[in-house]
């Protein structure tokens, strides 16, 4: 088991930084490390108190930060690019990456442009390990063109930046770009099987396109039968647009579904466990917590 | 929702337990968001 962070996880916004928020940060830190996480990627908001916050705090708690492209005032790497870790007989490669906005000439750290450094940390670990992960804080578009440039230099891509919650895992012929939920609400889990070579085949992907198959299935069917009882011209035309629609999503889906190969090289599950009143707690976590926020001082609306 | 720190270590052990040869097991995190609590 490899535990991991994509990164923001230490401040809520841009631009926090009051002592009782690092407080929060520290032990958010210090929880991380007594968890064994591999590695985080250095996102934007973790930034916030400060490169020398960010990096005693995470030594002291035994936190790897990764940065492949994030120079401090030296103008040499703030943070370690990569690492890897070894698993039983399975090698993992990770790279971290931070969004070029973490840079913006505050305190003196600058963001080199995220792709190319994140490809080129990845290049120096391909062939070397099992599966070549990336901890992309970075926006989601920037996570969407390293997976088109990198190729099959990185597997997964972890991304983290706008809080864009559980997801997918989309495909882009040779790796996949995953969300990484949000606000603690869920911990992604993904099951690797990387007996083979290539590129990942997603395990649940084809069961969701038969899903898709049989739902399209349904809303032809119905827009069939609509089509007979409605007479004015358009209102044909609008349900003959739709109906040609779902037929052609009907049919890539169907291609899709032919195409995947039976037998993977390598393959990914990917689900998400809600972090729900079910999971119990750590007494000793919890009272941590505690010291920091005692229960009830805190209301959002809607929570 | 859960604080995920407390959540996480009751994850863990069944994914140490659930390991093989040449499969692996990843939990992640992302956008955690400075979250300490239910409500924070």
């Amino acid at each position: 088991m490899v535990l991991l962070d994509a990164g923001n996880a230490l401040f809520k916004m841009a631009g926090q930084d009051e002592p009782a928020l690092r407080r929060r940060a520290e032990l958010i830190l210090a929880a991380m490390g007594e968890l064994g996480t591999a590695a985080m990627a250095v996102g934007e908001r973790d930034l916030n108190a400060g490169l020398d916050f960010l990096k005693k705090t995470a030594s002291s708690a035994r936190v790897p930060l990764l940065s492949a492209n994030l120079r401090g005032p030296d103008g040499k790497l703030a943070f370690s690019p990569a690492t890897t870790a070894s698993i039983g007989s399975v090698k993992v490669g990770l790279i971290g990456v931070s969004p070029a906005s973490a840079g913006s000439g505050k305190q003196g750290i600058q963001a080199a442009p995220p792709v190319p450094a994140a490809i080129g940390a990845a290049r120096k670990l391909k062939g070397k390990v099992d599966v070549v992960i990336a901890l992309a804080a970075i926006p989601y578009a920037d996570a969407l063109q390293l997976a088109k440039e990198a190729g099959g230099a990185i597997d997964l891509i972890l991304q983290s930046h706008e809080a864009r919650g559980a997801g997918s895992a989309q495909g882009s012929g040779q790796n996949f770009v995953i969300p990484t939920g949000e606000r603690g609400r869920q911990i992604g889990r993904l099951e690797l099987d990387v007996s083979g070579t290539g590129p990942f085949l997603d395990r649940g992907q084809a069961d969701r396109d038969r899903q898709a198959i049989a739902f399209l299935d349904r809303q032809i069917l119905t827009t069939q039968k609509r089509s007979e009882t409605v007479s004015s011209a358009e209102a044909k035309k609008s349900l003959a647009d739709a109906l040609q629609g779902f037929e052609a999503r009907r049919r890539a889906l169907a291609k899709n579904l032919e195409s995947s190969p039976r037998k993977a090289g390598r393959s990914l599950d990917l689900t998400y466990v809600t972090l729900g009143g079910e999971i119990g707690e750590d007494p000793r976590l919890k009272a941590q917590v505690e010291k920091l926020e005692p229960a009830g001082s805190v209301v959002e609306p809607g929570r | 929702m859960k604080p995920l720190a407390f959540a996480l270590a009751l994850l863990i052990a069944p994914a140490v337990a659930g390991a093989q040869p040449k499969k692996l097991t990843l939990l992640f995190t992302g956008d955690n968001g400075g979250e300490i609590a239910p409500c924070g």
